[in-house]
């Protein structure tokens, strides 16, 4: 009689548990958890659904506010934007990598899902450790960050081991928020003059302008943008479900010992 | 009449169809074949296709799908995978030299393996030295290398098939045995004799000696005192051998065995803790939390990251183990009965199979909702040569479940498995003292540490991941 009271209370508790999963599922099916947690920094679970993988998979994957707009593009001039943009190769096939936010594995992204349509990055990502590089600054030394580290000019080689070893210009590891791509050479010279496109004209001019004014070239962006990201605080608080869970551990064990202690 | 079980279980051998397959002499060779195969394509891409883990058959079939599934089937069947295992089944089939039929003679030198290795200290080791060697070389993410490893198994088995008596390698020597023995423990099936009595008055012990129908047991295990799931794997040969029709496959309570059986031993007991270690360590490394704690050591002590996992690795896996070796002190302490510390560290340690089981089955739920749907495009491509075979290799994909939905699966797994833990530290408590105020406060220490353990996998889920598959 015992053991079936307690199976009875271990049943109902899995039932709850389900009943609850159930619920969750159903409502993230239609978005209803979009300004929570990892999905405040996301255009809503719903929205994030329709475009997870393939050619089209940047449109959904965050805010279309965050970095320049949706990035749904149809066709592309070049082999170099369409991996910037799909993450997909000349062969249809999609491009290999390591590292990286977990979203990326989950629900596909490129170069512009991070840096942005027009590569300034600078604006946090959802489970990323480091700020997105500015991409229009690359072959030109500069200073980079908050902490006016000097980052030397990238050459095409440097920009290969950078994409695909993740090793910046001044041969520092970079934050393993940068996917290592494996891409092959012809690939990543399509990608590397497509970058170049990205560059700014007057980046020169710009950069002594933000020397002088004590601002790196992506510090405004970047400025206007963390504090988007302290809001949602996408990293570092804990999340409602596992503020709820530890409560049902603590409240739970509370009852269970009163009940135990009640049966011995 | 034969002695009433203390809960409910259903004998599915009830069923003709089920026993008849079960009795015939083919019914594993059927299963293992399939996986057989499997194996070989799994060998071939991952010496021949392309060495990129993400997009090769070998790495994605093995360690995101296969590793990830079967997890969950120790849960419900227990060791079923182990009745299909073609890296075991090479080295039975070698050493029988028959696929399924009944042989008199087998290949074998038949050596009896050595009396103190016969437990899990040494399956143990292999799996913490494989733990240990997947994050220092990438096992997990080269396909070439996951190739070489089952090569390395499959020769293993059969030599040490070849060598020792039946099952050696299975039994005391497979890393992922002892996890699966104790994971076994908690699962809602369970194969037992009928009735004592008939096997007692029975003289000829077909079961343990075999017979024209079939083997002796491979596992070494003997069905009349057999009391919980560890080792035994499904093959039938006992099904097949018993002349009294005595053996019931049932379905069952979960958890039954954690706290029913008479069976306990030290090196189960250690390996019950440290797979709470394990599990979570397992699920730390993966977050990003991880990485920048890793860059800020390596940056202080100016070692490279792959020594700094290395010292780190034991104490972190082997952190609760210690933790439990002082609780179990405490619980001797606030118990009057005087107990000893081994008596009271091995009976308890099997409460905590729950909580290193759910926080496993948690961390596969990524591997399995996340990037296991990645097996689609590549089945079509298994080699990674840019072929589209059955049309899905450019397919889009959409993940199973949203990353919120995951969490909240995950954590409710650990809590389920939280409160389980609870119920089977419970009962341990009751059979280990007739005075229930002092199982009572024995038990407390021990409760406090489950609480512990859950609140930390917890918090370990909490924190954003980065796969590394």
């Amino acid at each position: 009689m015992k053991d079936k009271t307690i199976a009875l209370i271990l049943i109902i508790i899995l039932a709850i548990v389900a009943i609850v999963i159930g619920a969750t599922s159903y409502a993230d099916q239609y978005g209803y958890y979009s300004q929570q947690g990892y999905g405040s920094m996301m255009g809503g679970m719903g929205g994030m659904r329709g475009n997870m993988m393939g050619s089209g998979m940047s449109g959904g994957m965050m805010d279309p506010g965050m970095i320049g707009g949706g990035y749904s593009k149809d066709s592309f001039s070049s082999n170099g934007e369409r991996i910037y943009y799909a993450g997909i190769d000349s062969t249809g096939r999609r491009i290999g990598f390591e590292g990286g936010p977990m979203w990326l594995y989950m629900h596909g992204g490129s170069c512009v899902d991070c840096h942005g349509t027009n590569g300034k990055g600078g604006v946090p990502v959802m489970m990323g450790t480091a700020i997105p590089a500015d991409l229009t600054n690359l072959f030109t030394t500069h200073s980079h960050g908050d902490e006016k580290m000097v980052m030397v000019s990238y050459t095409d080689d440097f920009l290969k081991r950078a994409i695909t070893k993740g090793i910046n210009a001044n041969g520092e590891s970079l934050d393993p928020t940068m996917p290592r791509w494996y891409m092959p050479e012809k690939d990543l010279n399509d990608l590397i003059t497509y970058l170049k496109t990205l560059q700014t004209e007057d980046h020169q001019s710009l950069e002594e302008n933000n020397a002088t004014e004590g601002h790196t070239h992506s510090g405004n962006n970047y400025e206007e943008n963390v504090h988007d990201s302290q809001t949602n605080a996408p990293n570092g608080e804990p999340s409602k479900t596992f503020l709820a869970a530890v409560s049902s551990v603590i409240l739970g064990s509370f009852f269970l010992v009163q009940y135990l202690k009640s049966r011995m | 009449m034969g002695e009433e079980k203390e809960y409910t279980a259903g004998d599915i051998l009830k069923v003709s169809f089920i026993k008849r397959l079960m009795t015939h002499r083919a019914f594993q060779f059927a299963l293992q074949l399939p996986n057989f195969l499997v194996f070989i394509l799994v060998i071939l891409t991952g010496l021949f296709g392309i060495q990129y883990g993400g997009s090769n058959l070998s790495t994605v079939l093995t360690w995101v799908i296969w590793w990830a599934f079967i997890i969950f089937t120790f849960l419900f069947v227990g060791r079923l995978w182990c009745l299909m295992c073609p890296m075991g089944a090479v080295g039975e089939w070698v050493q029988r030299g028959s696929l399924w039929g009944r042989k008199k003679k087998n290949l074998s030198l038949n050596i009896q393996w050595p009396r103190r290795l016969r437990n899990l200290w040494v399956a143990t080791i292999f799996l913490l030295l494989i733990t240990l060697v997947d994050h220092i070389f990438g096992l997990v993410k080269s396909p070439m290398y996951t190739a070489y490893f089952i090569i390395l198994i499959i020769t293993a088995s059969i030599v040490i098939g070849l060598i020792f008596e039946r099952r050696t390698f299975c039994r005391y020597l497979c890393p992922i045995g002892g996890l699966i023995g104790l994971y076994s423990m908690f699962a809602s099936t369970e194969l037992r004799i009928k009735d004592k009595e008939v096997c007692k008055a029975h003289q000829g012990k077909d079961c343990i000696r075999g017979n024209e129908r079939g083997y002796p047991c491979p596992m070494f295990e003997f069905p009349q005192t057999l009391d919980r799931n560890n080792y035994c794997n499904y093959c039938a040969e006992c099904i097949k051998t018993c002349p009294k029709n005595n053996i019931a496959v049932n379905i069952r309570p979960f958890s039954i065995d954690l706290f029913k059986t008479k069976k306990k031993y030290l090196d189960e007991a250690a390996l019950a803790v440290i797979l709470v270690g394990l599990t979570a360590f397992q699920s730390i490394i993966m977050t990003t939390s991880w990485e920048n704690w890793m860059k800020a050591i390596t940056a202080a002590t100016h070692m490279n990251e792959n020594t700094v996992f290395s010292v780190l690795f034991l104490p972190i896996v082997l952190l609760p183990l210690g933790l439990y070796l002082i609780i179990s002190k405490v619980s001797i302490n606030l118990n009057e009965n005087k107990d000893n510390l081994k008596n009271v560290f091995v009976h308890y340690a099997y409460a905590f199979v729950p909580i290193g089981l759910t926080m496993h089955l948690a961390h596969n739920i990524f591997h399995l909702f996340a990037e296991g749907i990645s097996i689609i495009p590549i089945l079509s491509d298994p080699f990674g040569y840019g072929w589209n075979l059955f049309g899905t290799a450019n397919l889009n994909i959409v993940p199973l479940l949203t990353l919120e939905s995951m969490r909240m699966i995950q954590m409710s797994l650990v809590v389920l498995g939280y409160f389980t833990a609870v119920y089977v530290g419970y009962k341990i408590s009751l059979s280990m003292s007739s005075d229930k105020n002092a199982a009572f406060r024995s038990f407390l220490p021990i409760l406090l540490l489950m609480i512990t353990f859950a609140i930390i996998n917890l918090w370990i889920l909490d924190i954003p991941m980065l796969h590394r598959h």
